[in-house]
């Protein structure tokens, strides 16, 4: 172990120090590349590049504009990439932000790189403490896939960050102009439908209830049964099917997906949804607003997709970012709701499923597969993938801008929701 | 030299970097989509020539799709750069 460091750490970061020294810093399943450059080996992934780091780190820096004055970087192996900003006179602060305490604190003894540590623009941070992502940043890249579990959501925060380039740039590439076509042969629709914003601001300080598909949807539909008695229920598409088999009857059901057919997801022909209002996005397909029974609710997303028709056929906008889960919540919330109650809110796989039992989407998953896993309410780690974790991390920023809305998770077998509370009853 | 192959090479080579740089900077999405293109591209060229050194070949392939099933993504950029560029810049006809 190498005293140098550790005198740096504790003279420089005391927190930091007690947190590292708090937490059991093991070797156990450190391991060396054979290359020319031995690079570690975490659990079975290679931490850093093992033949050129220096190539690595300069791809890495390339996240980094050139004279920003300050950047952070999400995770640290080597000094390499520290060492390679700290060398741009521009930099006046590199923040550090640590993901994992026990391998960071293993790493940083055992490779003895000190001298990058007494720079006085360096901070140390630690992610568990972190809030909000801080830009301009860059990553290594291994460190997000294993972070501690309470550093975990700035690690997907950082994930989601770098995946939005990905998404924005093939849903721009390959949809957009598809969808437009579809958009434009539902005028007849948008133009005779309702306005999503006659919705708002007619339930104010009540209680909703808002369905995801997610699998702890079955488990709690006896709650959900019980509290719809006395609250209205806005449905997610995905989960209408089994609903409508439970005879629950939803007052509003949102939808929004552009990939998927009315025949996976329910069938609107049931008269039982003749009351039942259909909040839709018009870039569905035409067979779910050709079939419904229902009166329909036009909404829009604030994006390039709606623009030029929010200017010539204005209606409401709802937040969305990519699940349906997020403009039913917002749904709610903009009727000016007090309380959400969500039920099959899961952004993951408990049940070793995708959906609940009698959602027409449902699959099974098999957990031996190298799934991404997020902490549930129990505090045990649950199988997930990277878009749903990505939902939940946008869904928690949501709620983080909402501190007067209450939001309660009614099964605590789903990814842990921060910003709600737990609960199965709704306020008096 | 096959006229098919030899269009394809600097493709091939193209998207293998253009993979490497995304998995080194945490974009696994766009790396993947880099990746996959490069293999795509690289079936097209095997299956127009038969002289490739193929065990050479398919041990590095084995070895890139385990990385990649195990999401181990710098040990792939690092045989994607120093093994499977390595082996296209060297020649493929060496067996």
């Amino acid at each position: 172990m190498d005293r140098d460091v550790e005198q740096i750490l504790r003279k420089r970061w005391p927190h930091l120090y007690a947190l590292f020294t708090a937490t059991p810093a093991s070797k156990a399943g450190l391991q060396f590349t054979d290359t020319p450059e031995p690079a570690p080996i975490f659990n079975g992934l290679q931490l850093c590049g093992g033949y050129d780091r220096m190539r690595e780190a300069r791809m890495q820096a390339t996240l980094i504009p050139e004279n920003a004055p300050e950047a952070t970087v999400y995770g640290i192996v080597t000094e390499t990439l520290p060492k390679l900003l700290l060398a741009r006179p521009s930099l006046s602060r590199l923040h550090i932000v640590v993901l994992n305490l026990s391998l960071t604190f293993t790493l940083l003894t055992a490779l003895a790189e000190s001298e990058w540590l007494e720079d006085p623009r360096v901070a140390l941070l630690y992610g568990g403490e972190e809030t909000h992502l801080r830009f301009p940043f860059t990553t290594i890249p291994p460190c997000l896939q294993r972070p501690d579990a309470s550093a975990a959501r700035i690690a997907d925060l950082a994930i989601l960050e770098l995946s939005t380039y990905h998404l924005n740039r093939n849903f721009k590439q390959k949809t957009t102009e598809t969808l437009r076509v579809r958009i434009d042969s539902h005028l007849p629709y948008i133009l005779q439908d309702e306005d999503v914003a006659a919705l708002f601001a007619t339930r104010k300080g009540r209680t909703l209830l808002v369905a995801g598909a997610g699998p702890t949807l079955s488990h709690n539909l006896p709650l959900l049964r019980l509290l719809h008695r006395e609250h209205e229920l806005i449905a997610v598409d995905a989960a209408l099917s089994l609903l409508i088999e439970q005879d629950i009857i939803p007052e509003y059901v949102v939808t929004i997906d552009t990939q998927k057919t009315l025949s996976q997801l329910f069938s609107s022909r049931d008269e039982r949804l003749a009351q039942t209002k259909l909040v839709y996005f018009p870039a569905v397909e035409t067979e779910i607003l050709s079939t419904w029974k229902g009166k329909r609710y036009t909404a829009y997303t604030a994006t390039d997709l709606y623009a030029d028709y929010l200017k010539h056929y204005p209606k409401g906008t709802l937040f969305s970012a990519g699940s349906v889960i997020h403009p039913s919540i917002d749904l709610g919330v903009r009727m000016g709701a007090a309380t959400i109650m969500l039920f099959g809110a899961d952004f993951s796989f408990p049940d070793a499923a995708t959906h609940a039992e009698g959602c027409l989407l449902r699959k099974e998953i098999d957990p031996q597969q190298s799934y991404r896993m997020v902490t549930n309410g129990n505090g045990e780690l649950v199988c997930s993938q990277a878009n749903l974790i990505g939902y939940l991390r946008d869904l928690e920023l949501y709620i983080e801008r909402h501190p007067c809305v209450r939001f309660v998770n009614t099964s605590r077998e789903g990814a842990a929701i921060k910003g709600a509370t737990y609960g199965t009853h709704a306020p008096a | 030299m096959h006229r098919h192959k030899a269009d394809l090479h600097p493709s091939i080579v193209a998207s293998a970097e253009r993979a490497e740089f995304f998995f080194r900077i945490g974009m696994e999405a766009s790396g993947n989509e880099h990746f996959t293109e490069c293999i795509e591209l690289l079936l097209k060229v095997v299956e127009k020539n038969h002289t490739y050194a193929i065990n050479e070949l398919n041990a590095i392939l084995t070895k890139m799709l385990l990385s990649q099933e195990r999401r181990n993504w710098v040990a792939l950029a690092d045989i994607i750069q120093y093994e499977f560029i390595d082996f296209f810049n060297k020649g493929m006809n060496r067996q």
